[in-house]
Order: C-alpha cells, then structure tokens, then sequence
C-alpha cells in the first residue's frame, strides 16, 4: 500500500489519475481502435481490383483536372504506395487522428473544471502542472495506440492483399499521422488551458485544424499558399508524405517542437488560471 | 498564546467588473471553529476558494499555517479537508473508488479511517456515486474533508442536503475535531446552525465583512422577536415602556415584541400579568443584516444596499 502512495508521489505523472483517464474513455479508445482496423480492412480489400485494373483506373485518375490531382497528392495511384497515400495517409487518416486529438485535447484542461470536480481534485496536495502534464500524457498516449493499432493493421493487412511497402514506410507514416494528432490536439490543449471552456477549445483547434489543411491543399496552386506552407504545421506532418518519401527528421522535429511549446504554455496558463 | 492559521489581509477578488470580496480582512487562530455568515452570493464560497488557491486574489495576501499562499507549494493543503458547496464528484465511481483515489492523491494510508466514517454515517461503500441521492454524495464529501484528520477544516455550507440526524451525527463530528485541536472554518445562511457550532461568526455580505465577534456578544446586539401567550386579552402599555423592548403588537391573547439586550425585565413583567407561555425567534439574516446598520456608529461598518 505505502508503495503505491510513494510511487503516485514520484515522478511528472500522477498515476492514478492517469489511470482514471483512461478508464473513464475506454469505450471511446476502443471505437477509435475499431474505426481505424475497419477503414484499413475496407481499403487493402479494395485494393486487388484496382491493382487489376490498374491501366483503367490511372487513365481514370489521368483524366482528373491537374489541381484536383495536386490538392489531393493523387501520384501513382495504380501502385500500392499510391493508392495507399491516396486512400488513407494524405486526409483520411489524419483527419481521423486530427478528431480524436482535438476532442481529447479540447478536454486536457476543460473536463474537471466543467464538471466542477476540480474544486475538490484542487483543494489535494497536487500540484495543477502534473494534472495537466497526466492529462496531455494520457492524451499523446492514446494518439500513440491508436497509431499502433493503425501501424500493426497495416504490417498484417499489406502482405495478404499483396502488397509490397517498406515496413519502416508504414510505421514511419503511422507516426506521422499520429504527430498530426498531436499537434493539432496541442491547440486545444492550450485554448483549454486559457479559456477552460471546453466548447471554445474545440471550435478554435477545429477551425485552426481546417485552415492549415486548406493551405496545405492550395500550396501547389498558389504561390502566396506555397511560402507560408513551409510555417505550417500540416506540410510538417501530412505535408513530410512519410510512407512515399520516408521519414522526414527535420519536418516532425518542427510538428514536435511546435506541440511541445503550445503544451507547455497551456501549463503555464492553467497553472495561473481561477477554476471558475 | 494561540498561534495564527489563517490571515487574511485586504483581500480583495474581482471577476471582471464584478466583485468576489472587497478588502476582507481576517484572523482565524488555532483549534478555533470560525463561522461565515451571510446570504448567497455575499462572498463566502470566494473566500474559502481563494484560501485554497482554487482562486487567486486580485490584490491582498493570504496567509496560511503561517505560508504566503501565493508562492508556497502544493503541500500547503495537506493539512487542509475542504468541502466545496456545489459539490462534484465523480459519478462513474463506486464510494470507495473514489476515497481511494483521493486517499492515493493525498499520498497517504487512511483508508481504514474513511471506512470507519462511512460506516457511522451509514454510507454503502461499494454503491455508484451517480446513482446516490443528494444528501448521500454530500456525506460521501464530508467524509472526503474529514477522512485524513486535517489540521484545518474549510466547509462550504456543510449541511445543506443533509437530514436532521445526519446533521446531529455531523454536528457531533465537528465537535470531536474541535476537540482534538483542529481549526474549522464554516459557512453558512442560517444563523442557529452557526451558533451551534461556531466560536466566533464572521458577518458577510456583499462581498465585505460586515462584523467578526463570537456568538454571545453578536448576538446581544440582535433583537429578538418574542411572542407572549396569556390566559386573557392584554393590556400593551406595561411592555411599551421597557427598556430594549419595541414594536409591541397585541392580537388577543398573544402579545408579540422585539426585544434587544437582556430578557430579564420583560419576563418579570409577563410572568406577574400570568403568561402561559413563551415562544422566541431566532433572529434571520435580514435581522442581522438590519441591528448591525443600526448597531454602527456613523461612518463605520457600511453595507452595501
């Protein structure tokens, strides 16, 4: 027993309440889990047709508009790279890993407080910078499962349908995607942390989450797009294409970077703020 | 010599435009059980919020166990139990889920006290604290506030929700943590419940202290209204010329007064003119509010409309 009070009282992370985090979600974890494994099996089972019919389909896709084509990366969709990049890694799955970020970062700091739970969770010995490094913790935690859950499907799910991707690739893009989580997740962390209200959270992560994913689109468009795309944090992430290119060192170093400042200002402001 | 637990000093908590407290200042000394007194809205809730750091002071200090609060650590509340008016806890727990958890963040082993109290005050530990009643999440609290013995209890209207008996059976818990040398600051709207319990009542209301004295001697400055019962209709004049005693009323057989001070020459009167019985109110809030307006000598102790 006394073992359990010295170990809650060491370390950045308060471990019970790491723990309650993840409890009290548990029903949400699992349908992000299922979600993910559905939407990889829908589309490796997809794949043999259009692999067989890979001539038709890239006449197909050559005959979309030029723009249409840069705003949605669609190169090489006949082959599995491609199709994978196309199908999954260039919006559906980050947008996936941006909801769940966002969601569960836009509560980081607002749920307690809302709840009004705060009150007797602030009046403990604890200090509110570790509640708020357990929850952001539980938080990177959870994106990371997900992109576990999504790498695993994908190393077990390519060679059935025979198809041949590196497997640092898939693990690499897996990552990435859950980067874009994080980094959008960090806004509503720390429009959280500022405001405490968990609605305002959402919508400005939300609209911030949108706005850089229509810079990203335009760039190879409009050349205005194009020179603030390298400041924003979706070329970082979605932007570095991982599973065609591999991993891009310097662009997630800068996704990181950029999260890690906006949580630890979301820190420092809740640390400061009234709980209302 | 009585040490100092809580000094308040010119506290002062505006949201905004709006006002929390305004210049509040005060001492709460050891093993002392200090009553704040007032109606909703007057500031107590801000008060004890801003002594736990939930809340931070717009200019003004706090001083805890002797510790400025706006630079000591976190440990500062450990000796605190704190017990919050609008009270939220976690609905997806069982009883005893949620003292051990809270058991655990307080990095300490009291669990086999808590369930002691849990069991006093009737409480089935392993029931889904969603699923209880109001009264009984507000025992779950109290026991939360009392479970590790703190040297410092701070208690946001303790006994709203709670039945007469468990009221009793918390009145006497408060008493047993008094006695064992703990400070306890309450709040409350009803003024008999802080005489029970309180050595000295601190006054609020909007947002300012109003007066700080112990029981007695506030309450000697309250009227009290007094309703006399005789055999046969009265005769008003004989009560109208007593000293403290105003705004006589007959109806009938019942004589009712506002008396202030000592009781002692209206009785005397009643009892020599056959009074069959005597029922006493205590004073409300308003009356409170109203003798210490009128109480104050001009200029001092102003309240705000």
């Amino acid at each position: 027993m006394t073992r359990m009070y010295r170990m809650a009282a060491s370390g950045p992370v308060l471990l019970p309440l790491f723990r309650k985090t993840f409890r009290d979600h548990l029903r949400g974890i699992l349908g992000w889990i299922g979600g993910i494994l559905a939407l990889v099996a829908v589309q490796l089972s997809v794949y043999p047709t259009v692999r067989d019919t890979t001539s038709r389909v890239t006449d197909f896709t050559d005959a979309f508009p030029e723009a249409f084509k840069k705003i949605f990366r669609m190169d090489e969709y006949g082959t599995a790279v491609g199709y994978l990049s196309t199908e999954l890694f260039s919006a559906t799955l980050p947008l996936i890993f941006i909801a769940v970020g966002v969601t569960w970062g836009a509560r980081v700091a607002t749920d307690e407080v809302e709840a009004g739970t705060a009150d007797i969770l602030f009046s403990l010995p604890i200090s509110r910078r570790r509640f708020l490094l357990t929850r952001i913790a539980a938080k990177v935690c959870v994106l990371h499962l997900l992109a576990v859950v999504l790498a695993l499907a994908l190393l077990v799910g390519t060679p059935i349908v025979d198809m041949s991707v590196a497997v640092e690739r898939l693990i690499a893009a897996s990552w990435s995607t859950a980067v874009t989580g994080m980094v959008f997740g960090s806004v509503g962390v720390l429009v959280g942390a500022l405001s405490g209200r968990r609605s305002m959270a959402l919508g400005i992560a939300l609209t911030v989450s949108i706005a850089s994913f229509v810079v990203y689109s335009l760039a190879p468009l409009v050349d205005v797009m194009d020179d603030i795309n390298h400041f924003n944090p979706m070329q970082w992430t979605v932007g570095a294409e991982s599973l065609r290119r591999g991993f891009d060192a310097g662009y997630t170093l800068a996704a990181l970077v950029f999260a890690a400042l906006l949580m630890s200002g979301a820190v420092m402001a809740f640390d400061r703020r009234d709980m209302l | 010599m009585t040490s100092t637990i809580i000094n308040v000093q010119r506290a002062t908590k505006r949201y905004g435009r709006a006002i929390g407290i305004d210049d509040v200042s005060l001492r709460v000394s050891a093993g002392e059980v200090l009553g704040l007194l007032g109606p909703n809205g007057s500031g107590k809730t801000t008060l004890l919020r801003l002594m736990l750091g939930l809340i931070r002071l717009t200019s003004g200090s706090i001083t805890m166990f002797g510790r400025n609060i706006a630079t000591a650590d976190d440990d500062i509340r450990s000796g605190i139990g704190y017990l919050p008016g609008d009270l939220a806890l976690y609905g997806q727990q069982t009883v005893r889920q949620y003292l051990t958890l809270m058991a655990t963040l307080r990095r300490r082993s009291m669990m086999p006290r808590a369930l002691v109290m849990c069991e006093r005050f009737g409480l089935d530990t392993t029931r889904r604290i969603g699923d209880l009643s109001r009264g009984t999440k507000q025992k779950v609290a109290v026991v939360q506030a009392f479970m590790h013995e703190p040297d410092l209890l701070l208690l946001d209207e303790p006994t709203s929700g709670l039945d007469p008996i468990v009221q009793r059976e918390f009145e006497v818990l408060v008493d047993e943590t008094r006695r064992r040398g703990a400070t306890i600051v309450l709040s409350s709207h009803i003024l008999a419940e802080v005489e029970r319990l309180a050595d000295r009542v601190a006054v609020m209301r909007g947002g300012r202290l109003v007066a700080v004295d112990d029981v007695t001697s506030l309450k000697s400055r309250f009227s009290r209204r007094l309703d006399l019962e005789f055999a046969a209709e009265i005769d008003p004049a004989p009560f109208e010329s007593l000293a403290g005693v105003r705004n006589v009323h007959v109806s009938r057989r019942t004589l009712s007064c506002d008396v202030l001070g000592p009781e002692t020459e209206l009785l005397r009167t009643a009892v020599n003119l056959g009074v069959l019985g005597v029922h006493a109110h205590d004073p409300s809030l308003d009356d409170i509010f109203q003798n210490i307006i009128d109480g104050a000598p001009d200029g001092e102790r102003k309240v705000p409309a």
